[in-house]
C-alpha cells in the first residue's frame, strides 16, 4: 500500500560552517493493508524522521514514497493534498497540534472544514460520529486543550487524524509520554479501530515490550539504517545491536555495557554504523553492510546466519 | 530496629485553588530503611511527586501540609526553614526529572556541583574544586577537570544526568529523592539511570524513586507502594507484590503493562477535587460491595499494607 525506496534525509544547520548530520539513510519500506509494523531504535536514530517523509512533512533528499502506487514524491502540492488525508500522523505531545484558543470540537472539525465539501450539519454528525468512536463524551466537545488530560487529547488527534478516513496511521511515540493504563486504552483503542476500519497502523516507539505486544512486525532502526527487520526479532534478534537493546531492556544485565553516546564515525567511513560499539566486529564490518535474508529476516550484519 | 531513615506519619497536602480544594496526598504512612530502594508508583496526577516535595518542604507557598516527617529520628517537619536548609541537600537530597530543566545555565558544572558541599561541608574551596572532580570521574565525566568548567548546555543529556547525581550526592546523603528520572527516555539511557542509581545505591545510599514506570520501578527497588489518586493503597516487598499484588488497582496496574498484556483500566481516573468516597478505587474496581463507600481500613498482610475492604 505504501512503499517507500530508498530514503535518505540530511539535517543541515548552521550558517557560516555548515554542519550536515544524515538522520536517514537509505530505507526501504512497505506496508501492506491492515498490518501493524512497529519501528524500534533508540532516541535520534532517525524514527521520527522517517515517520515525518512517510506523511510528507519532509521532502526527502533522495528517495521515492508510493502510495498505492502513485508515487508522492515530487508530485505538486495540489495534487499531493487529495492522498494526504489517508496518511496521518500521531505526534507524540498531542498540545503541539492542537489550538490551544480552539475548542477541540473545531480542532476535530478543521478537516472537513478544510475539504470544503461537508456541510455544517454533516460536519457536527460527523465529529459526534468521531468522539463517540474514540470514547469521548458530548461533554468533551466543548472544552480547551488545556482542560483535558493528556490521554483525552489524545484521543482528541487520534479523532482527528481519522476524519478523512486514512488507510495508514503512522504514531510517533504517541503513547510514550502517558501512564501504563492510559497507554493501554489507547493502544488498545487503535487496535479496535483498526479493525473496524481496516487500517494499518505503524508504531514508532522505543518502549520494546509495547512494540512486541501490538505489532506484526517489527523493524530494528540504528543510525538512520534499518538493521534488522522480521517478525519474530525479540524472540530470536540476530544483529548485535538489536541483542543489546533487548539485553538493556532487561535492565539488571548490567555487564552488557552499551554506551549511549553515538560518537561519529570517521568520516568516509562506510561499514557498519554499529561497528564502533560492536562487540563482535572484525575488520570485515568495515566493508558496507547490506540488508540480507537469513531465513525470512531481513539482517544488516554480514555474520548472521 | 533503630535503622529507619525517614518516617513519613499522617501526611496529607491539600492545595486550594479556584476549581475548588485538591486532595493531593491523603493520609500517607511508610518509612523508609538505611540502604533501602523504596519505589512510590502511580499515574501521572495521582499526588506521588507532590509528596516527594512535602518531605522536603518544596512544596507550593499556598499548599496545605499536616503530618509528620522525621528523618534520622528528628522531626523535619516541624523544623523552620533555616534549618531545614541544613538538611536539604546534606541529609536528603533530591534529583529531578529534566537536567535541563535543574541545571543553571549560566553556571559552570562543576561550580554547581560543589555547591552543596561547601554549603554543608564547610570546606575550603580547593578541597571543593578537588572533590568535585573525584565525583565527576567517579561518574565516568572525564576529563573531569575540563568538563567542570564547562556550562550545561555543553554537556549531552546522559552526562548531564549524571553530573546532577553527582551533585545530588556530593554531600553524602543518606536519601536521595528522585522525581521521574526516566520519564521520556529510551531504554539504553534507562539502563544507564539504572546503572547509575544502582551505583550509587550500592555506596550505601537509600532511594525514594517516584516513577510511573513500573518495569523501572521492578529493577530498581527493595520495597514498593502504589500510589492511587492522593493515597498509598499498597506498600509490599517488591517479589511478592509482582508474584501476587493484592489490592485491585495494583493488579489493574500490572495488568495494563505490556509485558501482561496491555489490559487497560476500565472508567476514567478520579477528579482529586472531587474524590469519590470511601475506597477511592471503587468506582473502577471489579470486586465492589457496599461496604467499599466507607473507607477501607490499612490492612497489614505478612509485612505487606493494603487499603482495601477485601482483606479486612
Amino acid at each position: 500500500m505504501l512503499k517507500a525506496d530508498n530514503l535518505h534525509y540530511v539535517y543541515t544547520s548552521g550558517l557560516i560552517k555548515i554542519v550536515k548530520k544524515t538522520a536517514v539513510c537509505g530505507v526501504d519500506i512497505e506496508f501492506c493493508p491492515g498490518e501493524t509494523v512497529a519501528i524500534v531504535g533508540e532516541s535520534g536514530c532517525g524514527k521520527s524522521t522517517l515517520a515525518k517523509m512517510l506523511v510528507q512533512q519532509l521532502v526527502p533528499v533522495s528517495g521515492e514514497v508510493f502510495f498505492n502506487g502513485m508515487k508522492l514524491t515530487g508530485m505538486s502540492w495540489k495534487n499531493r493534498r487529495k492522498f494526504m488525508g489517508k496518511i496521518q500522523l500521531i505526534p507524540q505531545n498531542p498540545a503541539d497540534v492542537v489550538d490551544p484558543r480552539w475548542t477541540v470540537e473545531r480542532s476535530v472539525a478543521e478537516p472537513f472544514v478544510i475539504c470544503g465539501v461537508f456541510s455544517k450539519e454533516e460536519i457536527s454528525a460527523n465529529v459526534d460520529a468521531l468522539f463517540a468512536e474514540v470514547g469521548l463524551s458530548v461533554e468533551h466537545k466543548t472544552r480547551y486543550p488545556h482542560e483535558l488530560s493528556g490521554g483525552e487529547l489524545q484521543r482528541v488527534v487520534i479523532a482527528r487524524a481519522l476524519a478523512l478516513k486514512p488507510e495508514l496511521l503512522v504514531c510517533d511515540e504517541a503513547t510514550s509520554m502517558l501512564d501504563v493504563s492510559v497507554q493501554a486504552f489507547i493502544v488498545m483503542m487503535l487496535k479496535e479501530i483498526q479493525i473496524k476500519r481496516d487500517l494499518s497502523l505503524v508504531f514508532i516507539t522505543h518502549d520494546l515490550e509495547a512494540a512486541k505486544a501490538v505489532s506484526d512486525r517489527v523493524l530494528v532502526m540504528y543510525a538512520g539504517e534499518i538493521v534488522e527487520e522480521g517478525t519474530d526479532v525479540f524472540d530470536r534478534p540476530l544483529h548485535p545491536y538489536t541483542r543489546a537493546l533487548l539485553d538493556a531492556a532487561r535492565y539488571m544485565s548490567l555487564e552488557v555495557v552499551v554506551p549511549e553516546e553515538i560518537g561519529e564515525l570517521p568520516d568516509g567511513f562506510s561499514g557498519c554504523p554499529y561497528y564502533r560499539l560492536c562487540r563482535e566486529r572484525t575488520d570485515a564490518c568495515k566493508k558496507p553492510q547490506k540488508l540480507r535474508d537469513v531465513s525470512g529476516r531481513l539482517v544488516r550484519c554480514w555474520k548472521s546466519k | 530496629m533503630s535503622d529507619v531513615l525517614l518516617k513519613v506519619s499522617d501526611v496529607s497536602v491539600t492545595i486550594p485553588t479556584e476549581q475548588g480544594t485538591v486532595h493531593a496526598v491523603d493520609d500517607a504512612t511508610f518509612s523508609i530503611n538505611k540502604r533501602e530502594v523504596f519505589s512510590l508508583i502511580g499515574e501521572s496526577g495521582s499526588g506521588k511527586s507532590i509528596l516527594g516535595q512535602a518531605i522536603m518542604r518544596l512544596l507550593p507557598p499556598n499548599a496545605m501540609f499536616s503530618g509528620k516527617v522525621e528523618l534520622e529520628g528528628m522531626e523535619i517537619s516541624a523544623l523552620s526553614e533555616k534549618e531545614m536548609q541544613k538538611v536539604r541537600g546534606k541529609t536528603v537530597a533530591s534529583i529531578a526529572q529534566n537536567p535541563y530543566l535543574a541545571m543553571n545555565p549560566g553556571i559552570r558544572v562543576g561550580t554547581q556541583v560543589a555547591e552543596p558541599m561547601q554549603a554543608h561541608l564547610g570546606i575550603s574551596k580547593e578541597d571543593a574544586k578537588s572533590r568535585t572532580c573525584r565525583a565527576l570521574k567517579y561518574f565516568d565525566i572525564i576529563p573531569p577537570e575540563v568538563r567542570e568548567r564547562e556550562y550545561p548546555f555543553q554537556y549531552s543529556g546522559g552526562m548531564l544526568q549524571r553530573a546532577m547525581v553527582a551533585m545530588g550526592t556530593a554531600a553524602d546523603p543518606e536519601l536521595i529523592i528522585a522525581d521521574e528520572p526516566t520519564k521520556g527516555v529510551d531504554v539504553l539511557k534507562k539502563r544507564n539511570i539504572a546503572a547509575i542509581f544502582q551505583k550509587v545505591a550500592s555506596d550505601g545510599c537509600a532511594f525514594l524513586l517516584i516513577t510511573h514506570d513500573v518495569g523501572f520501578a521492578r529493577a530498581m527497588s527493595d520495597r514498593i507502594a502504589v500510589n492511587y489518586c492522593g493515597q498509598i493503597i499498597e506498600i509490599a516487598e517488591k517479589e511478592p507484590f509482582f508474584k501476587e499484588p493484592l489490592h485491585p488497582y495494583s493488579q489493574a496496574l500490572l495488568g495494563a503493562v505490556p509485558e501482561r498484556g496491555m489490559h487497560p483500566i476500565p472508567g476514567p481516573s478520579p477528579s482529586m477535587i472531587e474524590v469519590p468516597e470511601g475506597c477511592r478505587f471503587h468506582p473502577r474496581c471489579p470486586h465492589k460491595t457496599d461496604r467499599c463507600l466507607t473507607n477501607p481500613p490499612v490492612v497489614e498482610i505478612n509485612g505487606r499494607f493494603v487499603r482495601c475492604w477485601m482483606y479486612a
